[in-house]
């Protein structure tokens, strides 16, 4: 018997949870290579170019661009429920605007299929937002994070405060 | 987090980025290490089992979850397997991406990762990736005729 399979794109959403796990491997790896140093550039150099649009965006809009960013990012993993974003305010020509997650998509899914997220994973969030903070002209701040649930809070607000 | 949707420039940037710290043939060393710790676990495991006709049960998953544009056939009579990607959704975005340089040799990792352990269970293969253009690809293997198990 001859197995046919025809798909277009369009026939299937574009959701690979799998690649969660490459992506905690990929950081692990680099970790073994070349050390936490080797680490941070690695994610840095990536919010650098990748979100560099992202960080244009912020420039101009303020944070409520990364605030839009990061509820997209949790629409599109059909974890909408996990995200809590507190919208300090703007004052003075400051603002800011804290997250918190009752749990992470990715970390629920890696130990739902038996793998371990590394101690790096939370560097994802950490320092890749940090560079992207930064690179827009504001700060960061991870104020907490769980390694079995990826439930986290953090911050982003207008330097200087 | 970083999204599943966005990992692919990050993978590729990974690749980057190992190069450009040891070289290239340190990239290839990081497609084995994926290969041995992500790859076998998986494919391996069914390759064990089905053979040839793994090809078949692993990609109509994984395939179907990226998306991609493909057709695949796979004759369980004749132990054939072949698949055309006419698009593949991570070459194809990053194409599409106009502030990311993707890294020259993005697809080699597909070469390293799958053909290898099919191998090593009996599944021959007579195309291992080859680029057709424009983010498109086929791959083929041939090996004792096998059942499916997801028809």
């Amino acid at each position: 018997m001859l197995h046919v399979m025809d798909r277009r794109a369009a026939d299937n959403k574009y959701l690979h949870r799998d690649f969660h796990v490459t992506n905690d491997l990929g950081v692990t790896y680099i970790a073994e290579k070349y050390g936490p140093e080797g680490v941070d550039e690695y994610l840095r150099t990536f919010a650098d170019g990748f979100y560099g649009p992202l960080t244009e965006k912020i420039k101009a809009e303020g944070l409520a661009a990364m605030e839009a960013h990061i509820k997209e990012i949790y629409e599109i993993e059909e974890a909408s429920d996990a995200l809590a974003v507190t919208y300090i305010g703007e004052k003075g020509g400051k603002e800011e605007f804290s997250i918190a997650l009752s749990y992470c998509p990715a970390v629920r899914f890696m130990r739902a299929h038996g793998h371990v997220p590394s101690p790096y994973y939370r560097l994802l969030t950490e320092t890749v937002d940090d560079e992207i903070a930064k690179n827009a002209g504001y700060g960061f701040e991870m104020l907490s994070y769980d390694e079995e649930t990826g439930a986290a809070s953090y911050r982003f607000f207008t330097k200087g405060e | 987090m970083i999204s599943c949707t966005e990992f692919i420039p990050m993978y590729s940037h990974l690749f980057t980025f190992i190069e450009k710290k040891s070289g290239y043939d340190a990239v290839v060393e990081y497609w084995k290490n994926v290969r041995e710790k992500y790859t076998r676990p998986m494919l391996g495991e069914i390759a064990k089992e089905e053979g040839v006709a793994a090809c078949w049960d692993y990609w109509s998953t994984t395939l179907n979850e990226e998306a991609a544009d493909f057709r695949m056939t796979y004759d369980d009579e004749t132990g054939v397997y072949e698949a055309e990607m006419r698009y593949c959704p991570s070459r194809g975005r990053l194409e599409e991406m106009t502030h990311v340089t993707p890294f020259h040799d993005y697809c080699g990792h597909c070469r390293v990762l799958y053909a290898p352990i099919l191998e090593e269970y009996g599944a021959v293969c007579d195309n291992n990736f080859e680029y057709t253009g424009t983010a498109g690809c086929k791959w083929a293997f041939h090996g004792e005729p096998r059942p499916v198990k997801h028809p």
